[in-house]
């Protein structure tokens, strides 16, 4: 039994199956019926067995436009252009509608759904000639019967225009489609490259600050003979590992790990004024963590006064706020010529605000150079990093106020 | 209104998927069978003034569809060229409804809303799903009403005509939603393919970069332990010139990782910089927003990948893209993308919905190609 299923199987013609344009021809097919049978069935005249072959009519197309959603093989296609012929006659034939009767609409909606079939038209001869059949086929009955009966030219150029229509469909849809799938992969890929190297970008930065705040302030140190520190700062500073979590470019892309420790609390590892302070600190106020970063950095003279209180913020930002804040006050004891920095805390709603002042000599912003690690990346790409902003205020001779702001949210 | 795909980054043009072509063309026969039927007398019906009037608001209202359909067309401008549509064609419906007599005029009438409704896909055609079906509905509803003031209302063919105009309206909606997962399907796969393969590529290029810093690091740290062993004692001169080359070597490193910009490493990764020139500091790129920088990439990559079967973006011929970034007043700047060889009229409509993210765009055309340029807001960066 299962060798002869398997027979027939293999005798039964291979299908081929409908596209998206012939599915779509199905379903208008089925709606213009519907919508002509709803309209005509009603005040439709003749014997009672016009009545039953045009339910009969109905019920076909309705499976054949059934199957047509499936496969749109070629006796399909001839059988609903035959039944399509047959219903639109028997609902309105030419004894009921002339060309100013509201039946010719109807009737020309039914002989029109037969350029749906246009839309199975594929690009080899066979069928192209197979549907240019179905059209003679269509069009000799259409016209035959208008010179027959002597009726308008209406139904004609309904029907011209519906098969024009059909066929532009069939001929340019798919390149639209095409081309618009085609601007969604770019989109994607643009989307993925963007992401990429957002990313990317995200991790060299990272490993950049890291280095600029400690690796590199550590080799100045060095190159200048280690100059002004303490020899228990030195050896703690210099001490292995105190430098490295990681090495550069070994971070995982676009993460924070360099600001979290094993157990998942933030720590303050970074260098201040030459000197690597390793204090892990369970506090998540900002407060307290500037005040921690003042006292690294007060030292030979120059002082850092905290002042203000702006509650707590997430691990990741409260790290970003705290080593931005510390950069500015490594670059106000290096650059500034002053020997003391103010940190203002103030919060506004979800908003954290530290503002690090100077009344040194100032500079101007605009002619800050491209290359400037110090600002450029350790400050503002850290606050940006984080959704926060970086505010440089500052003109030469009247001293220097970077304004860091971010959403506690 | 709600977003067709709201995953999908300008998804939101051309939600029917048709050619513009096929439908200003299925219009413009629509147009020529309805001024027949209205001036030719061909239903047996008089030709009058009304009659002229309808069909010269339906040719005006051709044009605004026409318009609402380009995508050349200022986004700002669209709502008023869509209510300078629906008026002519609800003035057209109403002139040609009172043409209409027991016995004759209704052709002319089932032309008028047919034509409207055909209108309604064009007028679409940068507008998203829900509002395609909203004017759908609408115009359904109106055809009725046209019907409902003549003499021959009652018939049931109203109905006939309610039926018609709604049809194409929800067969287009059912198109769209039809096929809406396999987008959303093809959009994800896409993106996962381009994520493996782009990070593939950029893992290539950073390896040398990568291990060169590591060899540098690796340095430091051994002369970190060399210092660390001193105890604090005076360091010696090799010692800290060596911290000093160190030093400038990281440094350089460092710069050499940030002397590129996002938009030339993304066109890199995607295998498009010998087609693409980007002239802009990497300031005024650094400036661009993280929200702006996808639309400003897709832009780009759209102008240079060819179209399927045929040349590049709206173009006769393959050709380059000079992208310009320059100051502008008030924290904004200046993008430019010059094209040789582009015809913006061929652009497709995910391009300029692209751009219209950005900002408002304005198009200059030469004989050489052409250039979009845009304004963008981007403020300083401190």
């Amino acid at each position: 039994m299962g060798a002869w299923i398997t027979r027939l199987a293999a005798y039964r013609p291979t299908l081929e199956r409908s596209d998206l344009l012939a599915r779509s021809g199905a379903v208008m097919g089925f709606v213009f019926v519907a919508a002509s049978w709803l309209y005509l069935f009603p005040i439709m005249g003749g014997p009672l067995w016009h009545h039953a072959l045009a339910w009969a009519l109905v019920m076909v197309l309705a499976v054949c436009f059934a199957t047509l959603m499936r496969t749109d093989l070629w006796p399909l296609r001839l059988v609903i252009v035959v039944g399509l012929i047959a219903l639109s006659e028997l609902l309105a034939g030419a004894s009921y509608r002339q060309d100013s009767d509201s039946l010719l609409l109807a009737h020309s909606l039914l002989i029109g759904a037969t350029s749906t079939v246009a839309l199975s038209l594929r690009g080899s001869w066979q069928s192209a000639a197979y549907t240019a059949l179905l059209a003679v086929l269509v069009f000799g009955h259409t016209i035959t019967t208008s010179i027959q009966h002597r009726l308008g030219p209406t139904t004609f150029s309904i029907l011209v225009g519906f098969w024009l229509i059909m066929l532009a469909i069939r001929h340019t849809a798919p390149r639209a489609l095409d081309i618009f799938l085609r601007d969604q992969a770019v989109k994607a890929e643009s989307v993925a490259a963007q992401a990429i190297v957002r990313d990317r970008s995200s991790a060299a930065a990272q490993d950049a600050r890291h280095l600029h705040d400690t690796v590199l302030r550590g080799l100045t140190l060095l190159a200048r003979g280690g100059a002004g520190l303490a020899p228990q700062d030195f050896r703690s500073m210099f001490a292995a590992g105190a430098y490295d979590d990681d090495g550069p470019g070994l971070r995982s892309t676009g993460t924070l790990t360099e600001s979290t420790m094993a157990d998942g609390r933030p720590a303050a590892l970074r260098g201040g004024g030459g000197v690597a302070v390793v204090e892990s600190s369970t506090a998540t106020d900002v407060a307290s963590w500037l005040k921690a970063r003042a006292r690294e950095h007060s030292r030979n003279g120059f002082t850092v006064d905290v002042f203000g209180e702006g509650g707590t913020l997430p691990p990741d930002v409260l790290l970003a706020v705290a080593d931005a804040a510390g950069e500015c006050m490594v670059n106000a004891a290096r650059h500034a010529g002053s020997d003391h920095v103010d940190v203002l805390i103030s919060r506004t709603g979800p908003v954290v605000s530290v503002l690090v002042s100077d009344a040194g000599r100032g500079f101007d912003p605009g002619s800050l150079p491209a290359e400037s690690f110090g600002v450029r990346h350790s400050v503002v790409e850290r606050m940006a990093h984080v959704g926060g902003s970086a505010r440089l205020l500052s003109t030469p001779g009247r001293g220097t106020t970077v304004v860091l702001e971010v959403e506690a949210a | 209104m709600s977003r067709l795909f709201p995953d999908v980054p300008g998804a939101t043009a051309g939600p029917l998927f048709l050619s513009r072509g096929i439908l200003v063309g299925a219009s413009l026969i629509l147009w020529t069978f309805s001024a027949i039927t209205q001036v030719g007398s061909f239903d047996g019906s008089s030709p009058d003034h009304s009659g002229f009037t309808a069909v010269a608001l339906d040719l005006i209202g051709c044009c605004a569809a026409f318009l609402a359909s380009a995508p050349t067309t200022p986004r700002r401008q669209l709502p008023y060229v869509r209510l300078l549509w629906l008026a002519t064609s609800i003035t057209s419906g109403v002139m040609t409804a009172q043409g209409v007599t027991l016995a004759s005029g209704y052709l002319a009438l089932a032309f008028n809303v047919m034509l409207g409704t055909a209108l309604v896909f064009l007028v679409c055609m940068r507008w998203d799903l829900m509002g395609f079906m909203l004017l759908s509905a609408a115009n359904s509803v109106l055809s009725s009403f046209y019907y409902a003031t003549t003499p021959r209302f009652g018939s049931g063919e109203g109905l006939l005509i309610f039926f018609i105009t709604l049809i194409p309206g929800l067969l287009g909606a059912l198109f769209v939603v039809g096929i809406r997962s396999r987008m959303e399907e093809q959009f994800a796969r896409h993106s996962a393919q381009a994520l493996t393969a782009l990070n593939q590529h950029a893992d290539t290029r950073s390896s040398a970069h990568t291990e060169e810093l590591s060899a540098t690091h690796q340095q430091i740290q051994e002369l970190f332990e060399r210092a660390a062993r001193s105890e604090g004692r005076p360091l010696t001169p090799g010692l800290a010139e060596e911290a000093q080359w160190l030093a400038s070597r990281l440094r350089a490193q460092l710069m050499v990782a940030h002397s590129g910009n996002w938009l030339t490493e993304a066109l890199v990764l995607a295998g498009l910089d010998s087609t693409a020139t980007v002239t802009a500091q990497p300031d005024l790129l650094q400036r661009i927003t993280q929200a702006q920088r996808p639309a400003f990439l897709a832009v780009t990559m759209l102008l240079l990948k060819p179209i399927p079967d045929g040349p590049r973006q709206g173009s006769g011929q393959p050709g380059t893209v000079h992208v310009y970034v320059e100051p502008h007043v008030d924290d904004q700047l200046l993008i430019t993308w010059r094209v040789t060889g582009l015809n913006p009229n061929r652009c497709t409509p995910a391009l300029w919905s692209e751009v219209e993210s950005l900002g408002a765009p304005r198009v200059h055309s030469d004989p050489g190609g052409a250039s979009i340029i845009v304004h963008v807001k981007a403020p300083r960066l401190w």
